[in-house]
């Protein structure tokens, strides 16, 4: 079904479970995973902000660049243990979700994973995080994982097998009880 | 050298899915969202459970009563094992995510509408507090006015039905949460 699946990582904790779940699912479609990964930008020095020695501009990219290639060798590696074909994108720009949005587009895929801290969607906006904008952006579905991935047991969800006539009166009286229930 | 998915005979320790839950509002690009559930509940022997998000408008609750008919519907004729799930409670993200945890979903699909993410904030919005409060993957599927409609295509491979046994497909009649 999704034959190209564009997995997000970055240096989070978190971001393993988009690993995980992405690479179940390309295990389970035989896809082609790739992973992205966006480089930090040099911060600029500005006269409010406190100072912060960041060295030179060469040394940060290159230091950017070591990192992400450890980070995408390390997903690569747990590719190749699920037996998923992987390439990994190391990509600098102003924008990361335009950056991931045409990286699904360039090479066609047709989901894109992404790991949520599970903040809330005030604190997604304020800290910059790119769900908000991968959400509106994505012409593609987007999965969006946390650190309790799948594997919950079932929990206390009752089958209840009815005959036809009762079933719908006990349906019926569920729903007039949900709509008279206050919010 | 890496080992492609062809050359090696592939572990048979994968986990597919084995219940998803599709949440349908009644906005039309929900039709977006059942169409890509449908379709992986197909390609993983899932069964697909639909429930009723928050209705829209003065007309929400039959548009949703519809949709929901029509969701199972074309689960069925896929050939999905598909059941209706009836909260208890009015359908709020934190009502919809409990239904998932206790339903034991690894999975929950839900369209989002086109609109930037402070319109999103603004509108009280169903995705963002999903994926606040879901301890499961959230699957976000755009309208599919973005895009082509997606083809629903057959599996190549045949996966083994999961683990946990599914009771057979009467007994789904009606399942309350």
């Amino acid at each position: 079904m999704y034959r190209r699946i564009l997995i997000v990582v970055d240096q989070r904790q978190v971001s393993r479970a988009a690993w995980q779940e992405g690479l179940r699912l390309a295990a389970a479609h035989e896809s082609e995973v790739t992973f992205f990964t966006a480089l930090p930008r040099f911060p600029l020095p500005s006269a409010e902000a406190p100072y912060y020695d960041a060295g030179s501009q060469r040394d940060f990219d290159q230091a950017a660049k070591c990192n992400a290639d450890r980070l995408l060798a390390a997903a690569r590696v747990a590719a190749d243990k699920a037996l998923v074909v992987s390439r990994g994108v190391a990509w600098t720009g102003e924008d990361d979700v335009a950056g991931i949005v045409d990286a699904a587009r360039r090479r066609r895929c047709e989901l894109i994973v992404v790991a949520s801290e599970g903040r809330n969607a005030v604190m997604r906006l304020l800290t910059g995080s790119v769900i908000p904008g991968l959400i509106t952006a994505s012409p593609i579905p987007v999965l969006v994982c946390k650190a309790a991935a799948r594997g919950q047991p079932a929990g206390r969800a009752t089958v209840v097998p009815l005959p036809p006539r009762a079933a719908r009166k006990r349906a019926a009286a569920a729903v007039a009880r949900a709509r008279r229930a206050p919010a | 050298m890496r080992i492609g998915p062809h050359e090696q005979e592939r572990p048979t320790a994968f986990e597919p899915l084995r219940r998803l839950l599709v949440v349908v509002d009644g906005r039309t690009g929900a039709r977006a969202a059942i169409g890509e559930a449908v379709t992986l509940a197909r390609a993983h022997r899932a069964a697909l459970w639909v429930a009723a998000g928050p209705p829209i408008g003065d007309d929400g609750p039959r548009v949703v009563a519809a949709m929901t008919r029509e969701a199972l519907r074309a689960a069925r004729q896929a050939g999905v094992l598909a059941v209706e799930a009836v909260c208890e409670t009015r359908p709020t993200a934190a009502s919809l995510c409990r239904t998932a945890a206790e339903a034991g979903c690894d999975l929950i699909v839900v369209a989002v509408a086109p609109g930037s993410a402070v319109g999103r904030l603004v509108q009280g919005s169903l995705v963002p507090r999903l994926i606040t409060a879901s301890t499961v993957p959230v699957l976000v599927v755009p309208d599919a006015v973005k895009g082509s409609p997606r083809r629903i295509r057959r599996p190549r491979r045949v996966w083994p039905v999961a683990a946990a046994p599914v009771p057979p497909a009467r007994a789904f009649q009606n399942v309350f949460v």
